[in-house]
């Protein structure tokens, strides 16, 4: 068994790559912005490479962290209870616009929300490694999972951020999903949000406005139309090459948030097809690396802990990009990596260096593959595979 | 076997995960398609036509306004003319059609241009301001085939009352590439507006607002479909005047044409409340761009109608000039209320002969007989006892050949000559046989027009306050008649100058023309000769014409109190008594019938 096996590198090349278009996008989409906002155009440039060199740094200490430390009851409710504080903190001190979303530490500010998704995804990955195959039984474990994850997507949805929440929730039911939950679980969450989506989109005007937008764009293009019609001719202007660095004039206040929710669309026009396909491969390669390394982890909280972070960050992308084409209504869900936000920025890189120490503790494809180890006994507390 | 069961499931699961997201990446891959290459050429189109214009919300100037809160400066709307340089597909041939169409010179527009160069693309550059109906009508028709070309309301300065008080509000215009490299005019863009003289330059920061912008989203007509955002402008500070609109519209009247200046404040606390200059300009042609004919006109104009005469231009102060005199005398101890003086007519002094204007003599003369009539003899004979040193100092005490440090630019000091003075400026030493001459406010002795309202303010009140004509809080009203401050010089001699200036004008005196009815006016006379006398004799009848001695007239009122002073200068009015004086008593009078008339009668009102 090899302990050591090296850092995945094609994971940290697609990382930095895409950090680092990002922040070439940013450096373009922005000036204009940040000299609304902090009065000098590279304010927000400026504040991004801040966190990206931070996130970075976590990055590094998460890499060198034995990720099992993490299958730790203390690590998983201490962090949970952390986490639910700060909700509950910025619920309580809302910002001037009545959205409570921000904790102001001087001149940075922390989103808890972003950290809620690495929260549930350790959570769920420890709950299920100890429920070990038993996940169709409704016990009082799965309960508890549920009923965790439903307190931080609730906390998180009264911010209100409803993408996060949305985000967190995918993200929940794509890992029970693997964890093998059964189909009709599914199914009645399916009519559960029925009512769910009429109390929280139906009856909440500007949701309803960004659907009925979504469904037809053209219909009103200068009110809700028009973010993502102008979303639409900027990627659709960029053309099969873009329009070059910094080109690009749907930035200028056409965009809404040209360098967050839709920093793709800034990629779109002034890369075009190129830049767009690009940027998809990468979280493609991203995406599917991050699988096999989950499949590959020496234990069974290791894949999960691995699948979650791959379907927080691969969720996001996804959801994000299809947004900015048009496939999906408008939610202020940023693109991992490329967009601006500090705390997006600091939490995705972090868990990225999770993902990467556990491609160090790799069981070597081949071998798991013949021979599938059989990891300990449901109720046991050793989680390696090969310890059996 | 559960285990190895749910490693299977596990992989199975995986499997299907995979595939949802290699047909979601291709859902993605065939939209981008869709879209940068199917519908390329339908989002290319909408997004050249995706234009944001920046439409420049030019913040009003604050109001100049007077004491009573009458507009003397305000702000109208004007269409101006702009040009969106991201708009422009052709330069040639858009600088074709503003020239040739337009109306705008060459040199302009490449100037405006050149100057808008270094700013952001997106900022209009302005060419061409307050454009006419037929103009604006005429762009509109062709706004399709040259969109860069846009019309802009904007605030335009209006000076409600054409020349009235022009020096002292002064002009705007548009800043100029060398004042836009100034420290003071750093926020400034190429077509902005700034004070270029006057209380507009001295208070420009105050009066300019903070400009704000609006960004519409336009079609490809340049039709304003939707704004973006705005940040609307600030109107600037309205400033408020110690100037009285209805008496500097008296003295403008009463001046004519000029050329000449008269100036009225108030001796109690320094409130300036007419300042007048003729010639004089309109300040509105200012407002939009000047024209080469006018400004041509003005600067050729050999009376110099942008000079503001009451601080700007020196004249020697002529007979006035004895009051500071007789003021000199009495604090010095060197002549009381009686002593007295035989004027024959000339008197010998120095090796030269000095002559009164009364050649045939005023007999014996005391103080008040001496400034009454104006008698030369008694102020030569004061003057060669003061001697020149003291003559200067007690000038300066008054405030004489010095900056009254009012709030304008470009005022000069004027000169008070004296021993050290002659030395430096001329490396010569002083003659007494000067110090006559200066004593009857001729010679080297120059001074503004304000300056010898204020001098005689001061003389006859004994207070020095700082002019001003800037209306602070709470000073709206006139000064309450009791001062705190200390007299500067003795009382009784105050009273004596002042007497003596009542009886010039109501005793029979050169000054009778100023006599208000009910109103105790005061005063002094001034023909203050503008060559010698030795370079007349030269001159040719016709060029003496032109050497017309300048008229003056200097008073206040009332005499034990006084709250008005008023300085007039007519220049080639020739007598003082005949040109200057009645001058003044309009003046005078309008004021008397503005603030001091009794309350007429209830029963009047009460008739039917």
């Amino acid at each position: 068994m090899n302990r050591k096996m090296p850092y995945d590198q094609i994971l940290v090349m697609v990382v930095l790559i895409l950090v680092g278009i990002g922040l070439v996008l940013v450096f373009s989409a922005s000036p204009v912005m940040s000299k609304e906002i902090y009065g000098t155009s590279a304010g927000i440039f400026a504040r991004q490479l801040i966190a990206v060199l931070l996130g970075l740094l976590l990055l590094l200490l998460a890499m060198r962290t034995d990720y099992h430390r993490y299958a730790n009851e203390w690590v998983v409710y201490g962090s949970f209870v952390l986490v639910i504080g700060l909700l509950a903190w910025v619920l309580i001190n809302p910002d001037v616009n009545g959205a409570s979303r921000w904790i102001h530490l001087g001149p940075a500010r922390f989103q808890p929300s972003e950290a809620a998704k690495l929260v549930a995804v350790f959570m769920l990955s420890f709950l299920l490694t100890r429920k070990g195959g038993q996940i169709d039984r409704l016990d009082r474990q799965l309960i508890t999972a549920l009923g965790l994850i439903g307190v931080l997507i609730l906390l998180v949805g009264i911010e209100p951020d409803l993408g996060t929440s949305i985000s967190l929730l995918v993200t929940a039911g794509i890992l029970l999903f693997i964890a093998g939950l059964n189909y009709r679980y599914y199914l009645l969450l399916l009519l559960a949000s029925i009512p769910l989506y009429y109390f929280l989109v139906h009856q909440v005007p500007y949701r309803r406005a960004r659907i009925e937008a979504f469904l037809d764009p053209q219909a009103d293009p200068f009110d809700t139309g028009y973010h993502i019609l102008q979303s639409l001719v900027a990627v659709g202007s960029g053309g099969l090459m873009g329009k070059g660095l910094a080109q690009g004039t749907q930035k200028l206040f056409f965009l809404p948030e040209p360098h967050t929710d839709f920093i793709y669309a800034v990629l779109g026009e002034e890369y075009g097809l190129l830049g767009c396909v690009t940027v998809l491969l990468l979280f493609a390669v991203f995406i599917c690396r991050g699988i096999q390394i989950s499949m590959r982890a020496d234990s069974i909280f290791g894949t999960y802990l691995g699948l979650g972070v791959v379907t927080m960050i691969g969720f996001q992308a996804l959801l994000n990009m299809s947004v900015v084409l048009g496939l999906c209504p408008t939610k202020g869900i940023p693109l991992p990596f490329l967009s601006v936000g500090g705390s997006s920025a600091v939490i995705m890189l972090m868990s990225v260096g999770i993902l990467l120490n556990i491609s160090r503790h790799s069981r070597g494809q081949l071998a798991a593959r013949a021979k599938p180890a059989v990891p300990g006994k449901s109720t046991s507390q050793k989680l390696k595979w090969e310890e059996r | 076997m559960a285990i190895s069961q749910d490693n299977r499931q596990l992989q199975l699961r995986i499997d299907y995960l995979r595939v949802a997201i290699v047909l979601v990446f291709l859902a993605l891959v065939f939209k981008i398609w869709l879209l940068t290459v199917v519908d390329y050429e339908r989002y290319a189109e909408l997004a050249t036509r995706n234009q944001i214009r920046t439409i420049p919300l030019t913040a009003p100037r604050g109001m100049v306004v007077d004491r009573e809160g009458a507009v003397l400066v305000e702000n109208i709307h004007s269409f101006n003319l702009f040009l969106d340089r991201e708009q422009v597909l052709n330069p040639d041939r858009t600088r074709r059609f503003a020239i040739r169409e337009l109306g705008i010179t060459p040199s302009r527009f490449d100037r405006q241009l050149d100057q808008a160069s270094h700013y952001p693309k997106f900022q209009p550059v302005l060419l061409k301001e307050d454009l006419q109906m037929d103009e604006i009508a005429f762009l509109l028709a062709h706004q399709t085939e040259h969109p860069e070309f846009s019309i802009f309301e904007q605030p335009r300065r209006l000076y409600r009352n054409d020349a009235l008080a022009a020096h002292v509000l002064g002009f705007v215009g548009e800043v100029s590439e060398n004042e836009l490299d100034l420290p003071e005019y750093a926020q400034l863009k190429p077509g902005d507006t700034i004070g270029k003289a006057g209380v507009e330059r001295v208070w420009n920061a105050v009066l300019t607002g903070t400009d704000g912008f609006s960004r519409a989203f336009v079609n490809s007509h340049g039709k304003i479909l939707e704004e973006v955002g705005r940040t609307p402008p600030v109107i600037g500070e309205t400033l408020a005047l110690t100037l009285d609109k209805e008496l500097q519209e008296v003295a403008e009247a009463a001046l004519g044409d000029g050329p000449g200046a008269v100036v009225a404040l108030d001796p109690r606390d320094g409130q300036i409340l007419v300042m007048a200059s003729k010639p004089s300009f309109k300040p509105n042609l200012f407002a939009t761009r000047i024209s080469m004919e006018d400004w041509e006109e003005l600067i050729g104009n050999p009376d110099h109608p942008l000079q503001n005469r009451a601080i700007q231009s020196t004249f020697s102060p002529g007979s006035i000039f004895k009051i500071t005199m007789a003021l000199a005398g009495l604090e010095a101890g060197l002549v009381d209320a009686n002593t007295r003086v035989f004027c024959s007519g000339s008197v010998e002094l120095y090796g030269h002969t000095f002559h009164c204007w009364n050649t045939g003599g005023h007999g014996h003369m005391r103080l008040r007989e001496a400034i009454q009539h104006s008698c030369n003899i008694y102020f030569y004979l004061l003057g060669r006892k003061l001697g020149i040193d003291q003559i200067s100092a007690f000038s300066q005490t008054v405030g004489l050949g010095e900056k009254t440090g009012v709030e304008l630019s470009g005022e000069v000091a004027g000169l008070v000559p004296s021993k050290e003075w002659k030395r430096k400026a001329f490396g010569q030493r002083w003659y007494d046989g000067e110090t006559i001459s200066v004593a009857i406010g001729q010679g080297p002795l120059n001074v503004t027009p304000l300056q010898l309202a204020r001098s005689i303010g001061i003389i006859v009140s004994g207070f020095r306050p700082k002019l001003h004509l800037l209306l602070e809080s709470g000073e709206a009203g006139l000064a309450p008649s009791a001062t705190p401050q200390p007299r500067m010089f003795r009382e009784e001699n105050l009273r004596l100058i002042r007497d003596a200036m009542w009886s010039v004008v109501n005793e029979g005196g050169t000054g009778s023309g100023a006599r208000v009815a009910g109103f105790d006016v005061c005063g002094k006379t001034g023909t203050a000769q503008t060559i010698s006398n030795r370079t007349r004799e030269r001159l040719s009848e016709e060029e003496q014409q032109k050497y017309v001695p300048n008229a003056w007239f200097v008073g206040f009122a009332p005499r034990d109190n006084p709250e008005l002073v008023v300085a007039v200068i007519v220049q080639r009015g020739g007598s003082g008594g005949a040109s200057a004086a009645p001058l003044a008593g309009r003046l005078f009078s309008a004021y008397y019938e503005k603030y001091k008339k009794p309350e007429p009668k209830l029963q009047l009102a009460a008739v039917n």
